[in-house]
């Protein structure tokens, strides 16, 4: 019995554990990546950014030029790129070169913005939105902005941070800030960005990415390859069924145990009705006198009758993404 | 004091009863003789001994032969370790307490007291009490292997136990409230009718051979549970029927186990009466037992047995002598179970984790 509650307990501790260091991995973010700005300069001014640089369109695929950095040629070429990788993934993309100054924050949120105004504001849409900052600050600041599912292939948080990759990936042909920027740098981490974005999406879901669906109001995660969903934040999904499995394993052991150490005794003393028979029992008087008799009643509660229907409800995406300073 | 031997006729080796086949066998030329014929021969033996050496003795009727061949004939001797008491026949020169397997010694006469009215000899031998207990305690995945090898088997012990036996007439009466509990329902009304009734019920029921095992160091329990003896296969006392195993004299006396006995008449009784009625309840159950008529036998009655030494704690183990049902509680070895125990939790754990990986998967 000793031994067993070790055993046990040892058990327990390493479940535990790997609950508290999965916790991290598995954590899906509590708060909107896009913060909430209540001063936003650009915020009635999306459709004007996107639309009135020089930019190209189609229905899962864009690519804006508000720094007038890239040819038309280039921007052309490029764009076949953003059109493939959009094509192949699934996935809208989006590619804006910012001219403007804009604060960190306010680049989050103008790629957050763009993405919904471009491909949709609903749960069902996923779209990655690239923008580099050429608008020549001191310290440029480049973010991907990744919408609802997209941030299952391209996550920025946990072991298996891609976005960070890719941003990486860009930036050995992005020169830092203050430096000269070719088109041909331009070109080259454009392109680098995509062909991320289809390896990403051929590599398959990040095993620890998650987030937060505000629309739905539920955490999507990845689950061996499945998009599993979930009102509890993911650790906890699995930390309540390890918590509950252990508890039904100790129960269902200590019940299986304590039957087999039944099953080990043999004591049973016979009746001592094997030692008379049924001629030998003499009924000298029976007498059953009828003293008296009441009836009771009660009224049975009906049943409802009828079900409701169910609601349904579709809102925002969510977002997630990345950046850095070059 | 004379011992009396029982030797083969043809070549002088001791004969030993054999329960398989029911005669007493010798081992050297295989003779094989019933127990009408050894009675014979060891009556001729003993008349003509007595003519020679008593002539003014004047003649013994059977009872009174018999009751001082008893007296001169049994050694009574007590284990030293556990105090058990054992009776034997003067064959065994040395023995081991069947109950500690300790050395025992000699202590010195028993008293005509405790001659048995009758015994019921051994209806197999202990190859086949040993296959008993094989089939019984083999399939059990969880003992000791100890329990079962070969050193440990060796130990079983044929032994007679002493038992009081009782015929009874008994008479139990009960008083009650019985209930008739009728429910219908009607619309959206359930309703519920009860009916009460005075009950009383006056009943005899007569026992024969209601058995208690006199023995203080013997539990009771096991003796019960090696329950019932078939009596109509039991003989008249013999010092014949104990050669080749041991045997056991009473030391609780009949008005000592009284208790017990009347005490499972009466359940029985209680339940019979109870299981009359018919009602659907029967509160305020009130009874007066007694006995009426009372007829005790002091009987030998064959049990193998075995005791298994295991953390600290002497298991034993009761073979019914007549019928092969075996009792006792078997020994957990806690490794064993605790592998089993964690490989329950362990299936369990990921049967759970799959229904939560199921459960998560519906909620997409």
């Amino acid at each position: 019995m000793k031994s067993f509650r070790k055993a046990a307990a040892v058990l327990v501790a390493a479940t535990v554990m790997l609950c508290m260091i999965a916790m991290p991995v598995f954590a899906g973010k509590d708060d909107s990546v896009v913060p909430k700005n209540k001063f936003d300069y650009y915020s009635n001014d999306y459709d004007s950014s996107l639309y009135s640089s020089t930019n190209k369109r189609t229905e899962n695929a864009y690519i804006g030029d508000e720094a007038q950095v890239l040819s038309p040629g280039d921007l052309g070429t490029v764009f076949e790129d953003i059109q493939d990788a959009a094509d192949k993934t699934g996935i809208n993309v989006a590619v804006f070169l910012g001219g403007n100054y804009r604060s960190d924050s306010v680049t989050r949120t103008f790629a957050a913005q763009c993405s919904e105004k471009l491909f949709g504001a609903t749960s069902e849409v996923k779209s990655i939105f690239l923008y580099l900052d050429f608008e020549g600050r001191s310290s440029s600041y480049d973010y991907i902005d990744t919408d609802n599912d997209a941030q299952l292939y391209y996550p920025s948080t946990g072991l298996d941070d891609r976005i960070e990759e890719m941003v990486q990936n860009m930036y050995r042909f992005l020169p830092k800030s203050g430096e000269t920027i070719y088109r041909s740098d331009v070109v080259n981490a454009i392109q680098s960005f995509c062909n991320d974005v289809r390896d990403y999406y051929y590599k398959g879901m990040s095993w620890d990415a998650s987030y937060y669906n505000k629309g739905l109001g539920e955490y999507h995660y990845v689950f061996f390859g499945t998009v599993l969903s979930s009102p509890l934040p993911p650790y906890k999904h699995f930390f309540v069924f390890v918590v509950i499995g252990i508890i039904i394993g100790i129960l269902v052991s200590i019940s299986n145990a304590n039957s087999i150490k039944k099953k080990y005794k043999f004591r049973e003393t016979p009746n001592a009705s094997v030692y008379t028979s049924r001629n030998r029992i003499y009924f000298n008087n029976v007498t059953d006198r009828f003293l008296h008799e009441h009836t009771t009643s009660y009224r049975m509660s009906s049943s409802s009758s009828g079900g409701h229907g169910g609601g349904g409800f579709s809102g925002g995406g969510s977002h997630g993404g990345g950046g850095g300073h070059r | 004091m004379d011992v009396k031997v029982y030797e083969c006729p043809n070549c002088g080796a001791d004969l030993k009863f054999n329960p398989d086949k029911q005669r007493f066998c010798c081992a050297y030329c295989r003779g094989e003789f019933s127990p009408q014929q050894i009675n014979q021969m060891y009556d001729q033996v003993k008349d003509q001994k007595e003519q020679a050496e008593k002539p003014a003795a004047g003649p013994m009727d059977a009872e009174a032969r018999a009751k001082a061949e008893f007296e001169e004939n049994t050694r009574l001797y007590e284990c030293p370790t556990c105090g058990a008491e054992i009776v034997s026949d003067s064959n065994t020169a040395a023995a081991f307490c069947y109950y500690c397997h300790n050395p025992v010694i000699l202590k010195g006469r028993v008293d005509g007291m405790y001659r048995p009215s009758r015994v019921l000899p051994f209806a197999f031998g202990k190859d086949k009490a040993v296959e008993y207990f094989n089939a019984w305690a083999k399939g059990k995945k969880y003992i000791p292997d100890d329990l079962v090898s070969a050193k440990q088997i060796e130990k079983m012990t044929g032994l007679y136990v002493p038992f009081w036996v009782a015929d009874a007439m008994t008479r139990s009466v009960m008083t009650a409230k019985g209930e008739t509990v009728r429910t219908w329902t009607s619309g959206n009304y359930r309703y519920t009718n009860t009916k009460t009734f005075d009950v009383f019920r006056d009943v005899t029921v007569e026992y024969d051979g209601v058995p208690a095992d006199g023995s203080q160091k013997i539990e009771d329990s096991l003796m019960e549970a090696i329950e019932p003896f078939d009596y109509t296969q039991t003989k008249a006392f013999d010092m014949a029927y104990l050669s080749g195993f041991y045997a056991d004299k009473f030391d609780v006396n009949k008005d000592r186990i009284f208790d017990r006995i009347k005490n499972r008449m009466f359940a029985n009784n209680a339940s019979t009466i109870e299981g009359s009625c018919g009602y659907d309840k029967l509160t305020n159950k009130n009874f007066h037992n007694n006995i009426e008529k009372l007829r005790w036998s002091y009987m030998l009655l064959p049990v193998w047995f075995m005791t298994f030494h295991y953390k600290g704690k002497v298991w034993e183990y009761a073979i019914n002598g007549q019928t092969g049902k075996i009792a006792g509680e078997l020994p957990i070895d806690d490794k064993k179970l605790n592998r089993h125990r964690l490989f329950v939790a362990a299936i369990t754990l990921l049967i759970t984790l799959a229904a939560g990986y199921v459960i998560g998967g519906l909620l997409l």
